[in-house]
């Protein structure tokens, strides 16, 4: 079924596909909320709705739900992960299959407004695996596979789709139809929850031993999730047509220079890619799908056999560099086999400053100019 | 496409996530890494039981009582005393003068609950304590008196045989003769010796023993029990004693007792102040007769029960205190007049003791009819070899009850001195075990001291009394004793039937729930209440509880918070 | 088996034989906490789903990887307790299981004031659960306590017409059961201020946690009472005379420093409390 949507129609119609059961939100994210409800209510599902004053509470109150057995959503705009911080620990380490949508936004002070992943990049270390998303289409599709690595794995998870300026613009969306997705789904089965039957307790003050574990099995956990999330996309392709990888390597086809970047920038360096491959330019893309788990071993090897490697980062961290930069090094380095391909660290458009063509068109020339990056991080378009 | 999940990992495989947890029941083991005081379990000696001289557990059979579980109750106290029956109407209740529940309203009334006990067992089927398997010693016990017949009792149901000798016509002693209708009917005790009888003690009425048979003619009886208490009048050493109208105050109630006539005049002086005087009076009042009571000292000084001179005094008998026989009257041989000397305290001598002295011209003369010589008796022991070493206070006995002679031992007011019915009782008791361990071949010198706790059997509490102070009063209300019932002294002065009457069962339900029980646990689950750890736990099918020590953190609120001190705290080593 | 009990032992507590709570948890030595979660598991059954936030409670519990309550046991996050309980009862809701309680269970003062707002929030919400707040009196610790001991939770929350509003105490368990097993019973948001023994912060000797616990009772310092939809009041119990004050203070390490001045005004605060209280019962 193809239907015209906006982004925020899309993240309903991907959480009312999955079944979702209590839904928690606070009052920010209405248009979500309220899509999400009129689906549950025509089809008279009798999901529950609570609606609280703050993003936190909001996370709060999906992690009681999460323990409880059900199949929560919640939805975080305009970098309201942030409030949700201590929550997000309390979820992880709990091994609640919680999934949480985040809208991302810039942290600018004094203002929601523009788009960036900070929000999302900042909680890399929390414990929940991370989607980064290009399109409603994608973010639809992935909330339905979050889920169900989500409750394999135990451990929660983001859906992030950076608001864009397009976020309101209505897009066609291939909605799956429901016994294909209850297929694909199945309903979510805890062993352990607040079960009056079997009495367990959850997230108590527990010795330093025992947490020190939790982040080993945490770390174990999320190394399982890397296969169960490639699993998961290439059944729902088989499914449904539509697979996106875990990375996308876009024309990488002996390219001699690939472009790493995610979420929505990637629309922008893809039109790029094509405009260099038109004049025979040997220019690749790699789009990251998932940033957490960190698919490292798949970027090694797409990345194998560039000679230079630009990473396009929408965000930094202030005092080591570009996010993703980082991450792409980090995974390169002093793993064999060795690559020989110098890994340039852009910064574009930050805190929502527009990403034009030609900013992207500017990697590539710095890139194909240089043997090695003269910096570190190489700010492109920024005022001085 | 199974969604096979991380949590369903079977339970004995090691944990991924701590924070789910396996739900375990005293699982975490010792609460708190150090050591700390152990509570425990430990009944102590109430106050009741402590007093109680004929060694009755009382704590016991008054929780028996509340329950409404009269018979268990009777037969308890059985295990001690025959004569329940006697001492519920007799007894002046040191226990109750012991009892905890006076600091707040009023001890409890345990011989009402005594007496109640007693009579609900003369109204149901006789059903009596199970002697042991008979054994071929034997035993002779002299006096039939409440100490000589619960010293038979208990050696009889410990499967001796035992033959008492009474020289007078019926058997009880001051019971029988000594302690009028009035305050112990007959019906009671008669009962109350048949069962004793009934056990194969066999009573030897009319036997004299020094005169009817003598101490040596006893020599086939493995040991010798001698309970002849205190029978021989005392003389008043005073001008006149010997005219007619005279009478000696045992011998009056002798005969009141034992249903003989009595010619005494309108207007008697009872000279004395002990129960003999008190009663003597009481029973001629009854005849009639106008008695009035003349004591030399003060009223404080009466040896008699205070219940019982209230008694008299209630009656309209006369009591008139610091006044001294100087002489009888007589006229025509017959005593027709008392002289008296008003006494007065002196001043305290070095020893601080006020003595009476005479008051130089205040003689007076009563006229009286009769003249009654009640004071204290003496005990009547010249029957008595000189290997059995005795006073005129009565014999000289060591650890209570054994005398200069092996194998003779002796019991009551004749070797504890003059006492009361329980005292003779628990005497009786203390004998019968020792007799018991002598027929065994023990010696004198294995037999412990700590014989003489007056108790059959044997008490697992611990030997502390238990004072108001240990108890945890916040769990008490006040709550007033039941009220004795006396007939009205209008009737009652007209006949020897019964002063005191008895309650209802309720009423003695009532009166057994008042009891603190001290020392005692009644499992009224406080501590486990209140335990914080859920340490504490009831034993399944089974009286009390235990502790979980590996629970406890030692906060002591079971100890503090127990009603009645049952717990204490010990050190763990 | 013995079974009966002085009849004039004031407390013949009645109180359900059925253990819930198992032992071992990890509490202090003399605290009320154990004491009060075993009361009112008595009171609220096995259907019942615990929710704590980081508080003295946090071991109520059990040492670390053991659970003593025995029903299921959520500790939330800092100041989220109240939203944590929304979304179970969402999710129980959801489940069909309407008949499961969720217990909001909140213990030493600091966290009253703390968990206070979301309570407040749940309030509006019209939540469906038991707001439990165990007062060990922390705040007035040190200072002039004369206001302090007025139990104004109980008030603030009756003044919004919530369902049921209560104190207990653990050294009354009958009551203390009771008024769970009624707040059970009833529907929409519902709190219990419990008076809550901590000998460490009184400085008093562990075992007198109870005896202590009585006489804020008596001395009606912490008077027992209900209040139903916000207007009908009852008090629980009435003590027996009036125990001045002074016997609850004086035996306490932390009311050292109290002159008898002071002792006097708390004396006539409490007994002005008191007689509004029976007022509002009477009205
Ligand atoms: C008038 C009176 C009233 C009393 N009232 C009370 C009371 O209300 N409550 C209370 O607790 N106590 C009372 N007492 C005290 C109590 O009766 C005695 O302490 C108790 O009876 C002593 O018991 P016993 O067995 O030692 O001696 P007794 O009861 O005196 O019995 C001794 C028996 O031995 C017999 N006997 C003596 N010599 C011989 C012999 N040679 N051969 C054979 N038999 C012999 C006697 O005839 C007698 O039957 C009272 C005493 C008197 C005198
Ligand atoms: S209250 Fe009961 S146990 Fe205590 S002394 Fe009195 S009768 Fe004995
Ligand atoms: S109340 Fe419980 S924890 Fe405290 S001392 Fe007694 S048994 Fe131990
Ligand atoms: S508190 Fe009650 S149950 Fe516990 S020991 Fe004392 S009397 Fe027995």
């Amino acid at each position: 079924m193809k239907k015209m949507l906006t982004e925020k129609e899309a993240v309903s119609w991907g959480a009312y596909r999955s079944r979702v059961q209590v839904i928690a939100a606070s009052t920010p994210e209405d248009l979500i909320v309220e899509e999400l409800a009129t689906l549950c209510t025509e089809d008279k599902r009798g999901a529950k709705f609570v609606m609280v004053r703050s993003e936190q509470a909001a996370l709060a109150v999906g992690v009681g739900a999460s323990a409880t057995g059900s199949r929560v959503f919640t939805v975080a705009s305009a970098h309201s992960l942030v409030p949700m911080h201590e929550l997000l620990y309390k979820a992880s380490l709990s091994r609640l299959p919680v999934v949480v949508v985040d809208i991302n936004r810039a942290m600018v002070p004094g203002g929601l407004t523009w788009t960036g992943q900070i929000d999302s990049l900042a909680h890399r270390d929390t414990g929940w695996f991370q989607f980064h998303c290009e399109s409603s289409q994608e973010v639809m599709d992935t909330i339905i596979q979050a889920y169900r690595i989500s409750e394999q794995v135990l451990l929660p998870g983001i859906v992030v789709l950076a608001a864009s300026a397009a976020s309101h613009a209505v897009k066609p969306v291939d909605i799956p139809n429901q016994k294909s997705v209850d297929r694909y789904l199945k309903p979510c089965r805890l062993i352990n929850k607040l079960d009056v039957n079997d009495p367990h307790s959850f997230a108590v003050l527990d010795t330093p031993e025992n947490c020190y574990e939790s982040y080993y099995k945490m770390q174990k956990a999320m190394g399982k999730a890397l296969q169960v999330a490639e699993k998961a996309d290439d059944d729902y392709g088989k499914l449904f047509g539509r697979g996106y990888g875990l990375v996308e390597k876009y024309r990488c086809q002996g390219a001699e220079t690939i472009l790493v970047t995610y979420g929505t920038i990637t629309g922008t360096v893809r039109e790029v890619v094509d405009q260099q491959r038109a004049r025979g330019k040997k220019v690749g893309l790699l789009k990251v799908r998932l940033f957490r788990p960190f698919p490292a071993r798949l970027i090694r090897s797409a990345l194998s056999k560039a000679r230079k490697v630009a990473v396009i980062d929408g965000e930094v961290s202030p005092g080591s560099g570009g996010i993703l930069h980082q991450e792409v090094t980090s995974s390169l380095f002093k793993v064999k086999p060795r690559l020989k391909a110098a890994v340039f660290g852009f910064v574009v458009g930050l805190s929502g400053d527009d990403i034009a063509p030609d900013i992207i068109q500017k990697v590539v020339d710095y890139t194909t100019k240089r043997q090695e990056p003269e910096e570190k991080v190489i700010w492109l378009g920024v005022k001085r | 496409m199974t969604q096979k999940t991380e949590q369903s990992r079977s339970p004995s495989e090691p944990y991924s996530s701590p924070h789910a947890q396996v739900p375990e029941r005293h699982a975490s083991g010792p609460n708190t890494p150090f050591q700390h005081p152990e509570p425990y379990f430990n009944d102590k000696t109430s106050p009741c039981n402590m007093g109680c001289p004929a060694g009755e557990d009382i704590v016991e059979a008054i929780y028996l009582t509340a329950e409404g579980r009269f018979q268990e109750a009777w037969e308890l106290i059985l295990q001690e005393n025959p004569f329940p029956g006697v001492c519920g109407r007799v007894c002046p209740h040191p226990c109750e003068s012991e009892c905890n529940r006076r600091e707040l309203d009023g001890a409890i009334c345990i011989h009402a609950v005594e007496r109640f006990l007693a009579d609900y067992g003369r109204s149901i089927p006789r059903s009596r304590p199970k002697s042991r398997p008979q054994r071929s010693k034997q035993v002779a016990i002299v006096g039939s008196g409440p100490a000589g017949l619960s010293c038979a009792y208990h050696l009889a149901l410990m499967g001796y045989g035992a033959t008492v000798f009474e020289a007078l016509p019926k058997a009880g002693g001051m019971l029988r003769v000594g302690i009028p209708r009035y305050r112990l009917p007959r019906a009671v005790l008669d009962q109350e010796i048949a069962d004793i009888r009934a056990l194969g003690v066999e009573i030897r009425t009319n036997t004299l023993v020094g005169r009817d048979i003598t101490l040596d003619q006893l020599r086939g009886f493995d040991a010798l029990f001698i309970a002849t208490g205190f029978h021989r009048g005392q003389k008043m050493d005073v001008p006149g004693e010997e005219a007619r109208g005279v009478f000696s105050g045992l011998e009056i109630l002798k005969r009141v007792s034992l249903g003989e006539k009595i010619r005494i005049g309108e207007q008697v002086a009872v000279i004395g102040g002990g129960n003999t005087a008190v009663h003597v009076a009481r029973c001629l009042l009854r005849l009639g007769c106008r008695p009035t009571i003349l004591y030399r000292r003060s009223r404080g000084e009466m040896t008699a029960i205070d219940k019982e001179i209230n008694g008299a005094q209630e009656e309209g008998i006369e009591i008139i205190c610091l006044a001294a026989l100087t002489q009888i009257l007589v006229r025509g041989g017959w005593a027709k007049g008392v002289e008296f000397v008003k006494m007065r305290l002196s001043r305290p001598d070095e020893s601080g003791r006020r003595r009476q002295v005479p008051k130089k011209g205040s003689n007076f003369w009563l006229k009286v009819d009769g003249v009654v010589s009640a004071i204290e008796e003496l005990a009547d022991i010249e029957f008595l070899p000189d290997d059995i070493k005795s006073e005129s206070q009565g014999i000289l006995v060591e650890r209570g009850c054994f005398t200069s002679r092996k194998g003779v031992f002796a019991g009551g007011d004749v070797a504890t001195g003059r006492a009361t019915v329980a005292h003779a009782i628990g005497s009786g008791n203390k004998a019968a075990l020792a007799i018991e361990r002598y027929l065994k071949g023990e010696d004198f010198f294995s037999i412990p001291e700590s014989l003489g706790t007056d108790q059959i059997l044997p008490r697992k509490a611990d030997s502390g009394v238990v004072r108001f102070n240990d108890l945890n009063p916040v769990y008490f209300k006040k709550e007033l004793p039941v009220p004795l019932r006396a007939r009205p002294v209008k009737t009652r002065v007209k006949g020897f039937k019964e002063v005191y009457s008895g309650y209802k069962a309720e009423e003695i339900v009532t009166e057994a729930q008042r009891c603190f029980s001290c020392g005692v646990c009644n499992m009224c689950d406080n501590c486990l209440i209140f335990c914080p750890c859920i340490a504490i736990s009831r034993r399944r099918g089974k009286f009390g509880y235990k502790i979980d020590v590996t629970s406890c953190d030692g906060c002591g609120i079971c100890v503090q918070e127990c009603p009645r001190d049952a717990l204490s705290f010990r050190k763990v080593p | 088996m013995r079974h009966v009990l002085p009849r004039s032992q004031v407390q013949n507590f009645k109180i359900p034989k059925m253990e819930i709570m198992g032992s071992g948890h990890s509490i202090c030595p003399g605290c009320g906490i154990s004491l009060s979660l075993r009361y009112a598991l008595k009171g609220l059954g096995r259907k019942t789903i615990l929710v704590v936030p980081a508080c003295c409670c946090s071991n109520a519990d059990g040492s670390l990887l053991y659970t003593a309550a025995n029903v299921p046991v959520f500790y939330a996050a800092y100041g989220t307790a109240a939203f944590a309980v929304s979304g179970i009862r969402a999710a129980l809701d959801f489940q069909g299981k309407t008949d499961v309680q969720v217990v909001l269970w909140a213990a030493d003062s600091n966290n009253r004031n703390f968990e206070f707002w979301t309570m407040n929030g749940a309030d509006r919400r019209e939540e469906n659960f038991i707001c439990v707040c165990c007062d060990d009196q922390a705040a007035i610790k040190a200072r002039f306590p004369k206001s302090d001991f007025r139990g104004g939770l109980v008030e603030i929350m009756a003044a919004r017409g919530i369902s049921y509003a209560a104190t207990a105490s653990v050294a009354y368990p009958d009551d203390f059961i009771d008024k769970f097993h009624k707040a059970k019973r009833i529907n929409g948001t519902r709190l219990i201020h419990i008076h809550l023994p901590c000998p460490p912060l009184w400085k008093i000797s562990a075992n007198l946690s109870i005896q202590m616990a009585r006489l804020a009772v008596q001395t009606r310092l912490f008077p027992l009472y209900e209040v139903e939809n916000g207007e009908k009041y009852t008090v629980n119990v009435i003590p027996d005379r009036g125990f001045p004050v002074e016997e609850f203070l004086r035996p306490q390490g932390r009311f050292q420093h109290l002159t008898n001045m002071q002792t006097e005004v708390i004396q006539k605060d409490v007994e002005r409390n008191w007689k509004s209280l029976l007022n509002r019962a009477a009205e």
